[in-house]
């Protein structure tokens, strides 16, 4: 109890202590949710000091897997370490497959494709289809998903090919995978549950295994991931502890479901603890993201109380002509920021919607000589110069597919340069004469032996250079934390943690985050933008059409206000980020709503104050 | 609660391919230089949760493979010590490394492999889960290995080292259990007051103030200030605990003895029994409550009731116990399932062992019953030879003395088959199991017939053609190693019919009394006419069976004594012995060869 009682504030104490039965948290941003998680599981442990049952703690991302695993291990004794699991759903489902896939007939040496990877496989299936129709590649990639993640699609697409076709295009691809004998993503978990379901003794020897599951974001899981932690549950022995917010549901486009809370709750006869702290936010900035929520219907009602007495916290509103506006205004209000003593540029975020809104503050972070980096961008991962050497690892990993891979990626690379300089054979060669020893350096040794950076920058490519350079810092990372034993770790490394990853080197730079939203989910800054706050931008134009009280896009902007530590600018421009003109969100009018001083009107564009 | 249960190695030592069935209990015998310590650590090297790393070198390849080409290879598979699940605990111990079979069945398979990197110029091993595909989970099986409860005692009891070195025993128990820091205190403090009050003694109170002024003078003028002056302190007890403990000398005061004294001032059969004792008290000190134990040689250095109380032991404080041994008082205490013969075969050893399923139950437990009332000394016998009665088995080692064939330096067994049931006996010594080649000298009664039957059963030799004439088949039996006395009747009647009538009246005589056999054959033949009429060797050979109370394996001795001039004359050996004894001497010679590790002309 001794570990709960220091560490945890009383609520939060009377929900973790309770172990033998099951329950839902509920609390807002900055509640601890986390701390309690890994609490609860060094409470576990140490009142069963003689079991050997496990501890399983599924993640919506690798990245929160991660965070936990590291906070949990500070928490217990490195003898029990091996009693905890902390992984998100992709990689649990992935552990078992590749221990136990073959009781499902699965080769249970498959390889995980990643993004990238995924586009290509779709371009090798559209090659096979008689009209020469261009069909988006991504469009058929989220119709596979959502086919696997058991939703209807409802998209254009159908429209577009027909049902036949997309059967067509989905048996194929399927086909394809098999004799390549990898796996995407989505079929990670869909295989799991086939496996629990399936085979008794697998669900039995899981069951056994994980006698307490916690379950962390529980509103992020979808249809899918929610089965899965119905298998993994066994009514007569196993207890199920998970932690959620209504409000930072923001993933409905990635299967997230608003049902979730209340089957969760039905199923396992959950008792429901609400936490009504906010140990992140200052009061101003809790009042502001409560007014906003506020507006939707059907949430649950936690009334939210800030628990930082330190500072009042500041919101400001703003209001600019353009976009280029907008933009120095944010870099101005960074460069007053770090005026202040020991203010560092990463503890500024700007948080978007959509990535275009990112290019006008780009340039102003530019011309005003302030470091920037961008979170959660897929330039690096999709670079044909960072495919090619990803190309030679498979190859050497002995994956079958890795010479085609390699083939494609240098000639779309030869194409981007319009040269030739990527010699597909000569790449080969270079790969193949590195396959003779294992070699933890490959891919430096690579870069190197092909020059790709001096390449780069001899034809002007400085951003891809950079991405490059970027890409082999990675791999340092990588390097740094794996225990790597061979070429198939660690093509899995980079496959399957590539964001993760990418985020954690770019984290590393005293720079500007900038992202978005959804990439902020379960970070904090001391020092937050929202810009483009638009009719049309955020909210989004889908979401206005489909659902005219936008939920989730009002939950994006509550995440986003409550990422900030101390300070919160909301603006917006007249001219929106894709040039058309815009109106201001919504959204505005209803923070606006909020009791007099917590929000403060900038000049600069034309405001006024409110009150 | 889980065991070993097969173990296949490659290019191990002396291992170079076998395959070894365990049971719960199983005894592993053995010549010298047969693979039996090989096994035992291999095991070791592997298993042992306090083994560092997975240690095999390049040493341990076998010395004719290529240790590029040909790895060590090693697939060590254990099961449930009951049934087909493990328990729950040893299920969450090794998730998600535990296989299950088509049949439902649970194991783990730990599959190691140990072979010289060209590249690497390095000898790389390692040991990984399997599963029933034949794939490799992900991850060693090295941090596992703290859940497999193995431990070995090995031949070398060394009391010294275990007691008294950092790596021993003593020492290791001791940094197991550890003491609290205050506690480890008090220990000290007492050191020093007991130092100085030796000191003390031997130099009397003012001799020890003196040393103790000058020494500090000395450091003052060269070291110390005056201001601050260090101190002395004469501690009995060492800094670092476990050196402490290594200290405490351990011991014993036998019944009758006068005091105690060190284990390492008595006798290496209690010795050897300390570091037994030692060993149970670590494996508990760990936490280990169902071990796997194996042990080299229990008997050493201990007198037969010993060694059974002791391997009775050792099997009562484990869940799964392996022991080689040379001594038959460890075989006689299992049952032939139980046993597994390593055979040296040229450079590499063979696993013998019976089958599972092999034997029925009702063989099983005539053979149990037999080394219950016997002997197990067949298990380390190069030729077995199976007969009927007791006068065959005392007589022909005799006879073979005669003919200059020491039984017992030829690694000739005798085995007495009660009843002739010759065919559990043929089956546990047959190539499929034990390997042991074998000679049936049978009577020539029903027995034989039962006899050919069995041949013929377990496909010694072809089924019987038209005739069902046993002599008929004579030549073929022989020629298969099944031998029957040339006339109808047991070991008794063919001696008398071959004419020693005269050698066994003088011997009844001896045995029975004089003038017994005359009065027996008057006083039956008043019932029983014929018997008046009998030939002498009939009237012999019915006293002989009319006997209770078991006088024949004498009776037959002295016999074959008399014949032989006690074992020095071979003039008189009948002819059929010579035949039989012969063929002995030449399978066993053959079994000799085969092992490739000595010369057959020296033992015979």
């Amino acid at each position: 109890m001794e570990i709960l009682k220091t560490n945890l504030d009383e609520a939060q104490r009377e929900a973790a202590a309770v172990l033998d039965s099951n329950e839902l948290v509920l609390a807002g941003p900055g509640s601890g949710k986390t701390h309690m998680l890994t609490h609860r599981v060094g409470f576990l442990l140490r009142t069963h000091p003689k079991e050997c049952f496990r501890v399983l703690c599924l993640t919506f991302t690798v990245e929160a897997a991660k965070e936990m695993r590291r906070r949990v291990r500070e928490l217990i004794p490195r003898t029990v370490s091996h009693r905890v699991v902390v992984m998100n759903f992709h990689q649990f489902s992935l552990e078992l497959l590749r221990h136990y896939g073959h009781l499902i007939e699965l080769n249970r040496e498959f390889e995980v494709l990643g993004e990238a990877d995924r586009a290509e496989l779709v371009e090798d299936v559209l090659a096979t289809l008689p009209s020469g129709r261009r069909i988006n590649i991504y469009s058929v990639i989220d119709f596979i998903s959502k086919r696997k993640g058991r939703r209807e699609y409802r998209g254009d697409l159908l429209r577009d090919l027909g049902a036949a076709s997309l059967q067509q295009i989905f048996s194929e691809y399927e086909r394809l995978k098999s004799e390549r004998n990898v796996l995407d993503f989505d079929d990670l978990i869909l295989k799991a549950v086939e496996l629990l379901e399936q085979v008794d003794w697998v669900r039995d020897l899981v069951r056994r295994t994980f006698a307490h599951i916690q379950v962390d974001e529980l509103q992020d899981t979808s249809l899918l991931q929610l089965t899965l932690v119905q298998l993994l549950y066994d009514p007569e022995r196993s207890h199920v502890f998970a932690v959620a917010d209504d409000d930072q549901m923001v993933y409905e486009w990635r299967d997230a479901r608003p049902e979730t809370l209340l089957e969760y709750e039905t199923t396992f006869e959950a008792d429901v603890v609400i936490l009504r702290y906010n140990y992140r936010c200052p009061k101003n900035i809790v009042a502001v993201a409560n007014c906003v929520i506020a507006n939707n219907p059907g949430r649950r009602e936690k009334i939210v109380t800030s628990k930082r007495e330190d500072v009042p916290g500041r919101v400001t509103l703003s209001h600019w002509n353009s976009q280029e506006d907008q933009a120095s205004f944010i870099a101005t209000q960074i460069l007053s920021y770090q005026g202040a003593d020991d203010a560092l540029y990463r503890n500024c975020a700007a948080l978007v919607r959509y990535r275009q809104s990112l290019l006008a503050i780009q340039s102003a972070l530019e011309e005003y000589g302030i470091p920037f980096v961008e979170i959660g961008s897929k330039d690096i991962e999709d670079s044909p110069f960072v495919r090619i050497l990803m190309g030679c690892l498979r190859l050497v990993a002995g994956q079958p597919y890795g010479q085609e891979a390699t083939r494609r990626a240098c000639g779309k690379a030869n194409q981007l340069l319009e040269s030739d300089v990527f010699q597909v054979k000569q790449v080969l060669i270079s790969a193949k004469g590195m396959v003779q020893q294992y070699d933890r350096n490959l891919i430096h040794a690579l870069a190197k032996e092909l020059n790709v950076i001096e390449v780069l920058e001899s034809y002007g490519h400085d951003a891809d250079a950079l991405r490059m350079r970027r890409f082999l810092d990675i791999v340092d990372l990588a390097k740094s934390e794996s225990n790597w034993q061979d070429y198939p770790a660690m093509l899995r490394t980079l496959t399957f943690e590539f964001n993760s990853l990418q985020v954690r080197v770019n984290m590393q730079y005293d720079a500007v985050r900038l992202m978005t939203v959804h990439a902020a989910k379960g970070l904090q800054f001391p020092m937050v933008f929202i810009p483009d706050l638009s009719d049309g931008t955020f909210p989004n134009l889908r979401s206005r059409a489909r659902r005219p009280n936008m939920p989730e896009e009002r939950r994006v902007l509550f995440v986003a206000i409550t990422r900030a530590q101390e300070e919160a600018h909301l603006s917006w421009a007249d001219i929106g980020p894709y040039g058309y003109p815009a109106d201001a969100s919504p959204f505005i009018d209803e923070a606006l709503q909020v009791d007099n001083g917590c929000i403060e009107w900038l000049s600069g564009g034309e405001g006024e104050h409110n009150g | 609660m889980l065991m070993i249960s097969r173990v296949s190695v490659k290019n191990f030592r002396v291992l170079k391919d076998v395959t070894i069935p365990l049971n719960k209990q199983t005894v592993i015998v053995g010549e010298n230089n047969s693979g039996k310590t090989a096994f035992f650590e291999l095991l070791e090297l592997i298993l042992s949760p306090t083994s560092r790393g997975l240690q095999i070198s390049e040493r341990d390849i076998h010395h004719d493979a290529d240790s590029q080409k040909d790895p060590i290879e090693v697939n060590i598979e254990l099961r449930p010590v009951s049934g087909d699940a493990f328990t729950e605990e040893t299920k969450q111990l090794f998730y998600p490394h535990v296989d299950i079979e088509p049949d439902g069945r649970e194991r783990l398979i730990i599959h190691v492999q140990a072979r010289y990197d060209p590249e690497e110029e390095a000898f790389r091993s390692s040991a990984r889960f399997m599963k029933s595909d034949g794939k490799f989970d992900e991850g060693g099986f090295l941090p596992f290995r703290k859940n497999v409860p193995f431990f070995m005692v090995d031949s070398v009891r060394d009391v010294r080292r275990e007691l008294y070195t950092r790596q021993g025993l003593w020492s290791r128990l001791a940094r197991t259990r550890g003491i609290e820091v205050e506690k480890m205190e008090e220990i000290r403090k007492l050191g020093e007051e007991v130092g100085e009050k030796l000191l003390t003694m031997m130099l009397g109170a003012e001799g020890f103030a003196e040393m103790v002024a000058d020494f500090t003078r000395f450091l003052k003028t060269v070291l110390w200030s005056d201001q601050q002056p260090g101190t002395f302190q004469f501690s009995l007890v060492p800094e670092e605990f476990d050196e402490f403990v290594r200290n405490v000398e351990l011991k014993l005061q036998n019944p009758g003895e006068t005091k105690p004294l060190p284990v390492l001032n008595h006798g290496v059969g209690l010795q050897s029994l300390t570091v037994f004792a030692l060993v149970l008290a670590h494996i508990k000190a760990l936490g280990y409550s169902s071990p796997i134990v194996a042990v080299e040689e229990p008997e050493a250095h201990l007198h037969p009731q010993a060694q059974r109380a002791l391997v009775r032991e050792v099997m009562r404080n484990s869940t799964q116990s392996l022991i080689s041994t040379h001594s038959t008082f460890v075989t006689d205490l299992v049952k032939p399932t139980q046993v597994v013969l390593l055979k040296r075969r040229g450079n590499r050893s063979e696993a013998r062992f019976v089958p599972e399923g092999y034997l029925d139950d009702s063989e099983e437990r005539a053979l149990s019953r037999y080394i219950r009332g016997t002997t197990s000394e067949f298990y380390f016998a190069k030729c077995v030879l199976l007969v009927e009665g007791d006068g065959d088995r005392s007589a022909l080692p005799i006879f073979g003395q005669a003919r200059g064939v020491d039984f017992d330096r030829m690694g000739i067994s005798v085995i007495q088959v009660h009843g002739g049931n010759f065919k559990p006996f043929m089956k546990l010594f047959a190539a499929a199991a034990l390997g042991i080649p074998w000679v049936v000298l049978c009577d020539n009664d029903r027995a034989i017939v039962d006899c050919l039957k069995h041949a013929v059963d377990l496909g010694i030799i072809p089924p019987p053609r038209e005739t069902t004439d046993i002599e008929v088949r004579r030549a073929e039996l022989e020629s298969r190693n099944v031998f029957f006395y040339p006339f109808k009747g047991d070991f008794e009647w063919y001696l008398l019919e071959s004419g020693f009538t005269a050698e066994y009246e003088q011997t009844i005589g001896e045995v029975h009394g004089t003038g017994v056999l005359d009065s027996w054959i008057a006083h039956t033949a008043r019932n029983q006419p014929d018997l008046a009429q009998a030939s002498r060797a009939q009237q012999i050979n019915l006293f002989i069976e009319s006997r209770q109370g078991g006088r024949k394996p004498e009776l037959a001795a002295a016999v074959a004594a008399l014949i032989t001039e006690n074992g020095t004359v071979p003039g008189r050996i009948p002819n059929y012995f010579i035949q039989v004894i012969d063929r002995l001497v030449s399978l066993a010679k053959q079994e000799i060869l085969r092992t490739g590790s000595g010369n057959p002309e020296n033992q015979s």
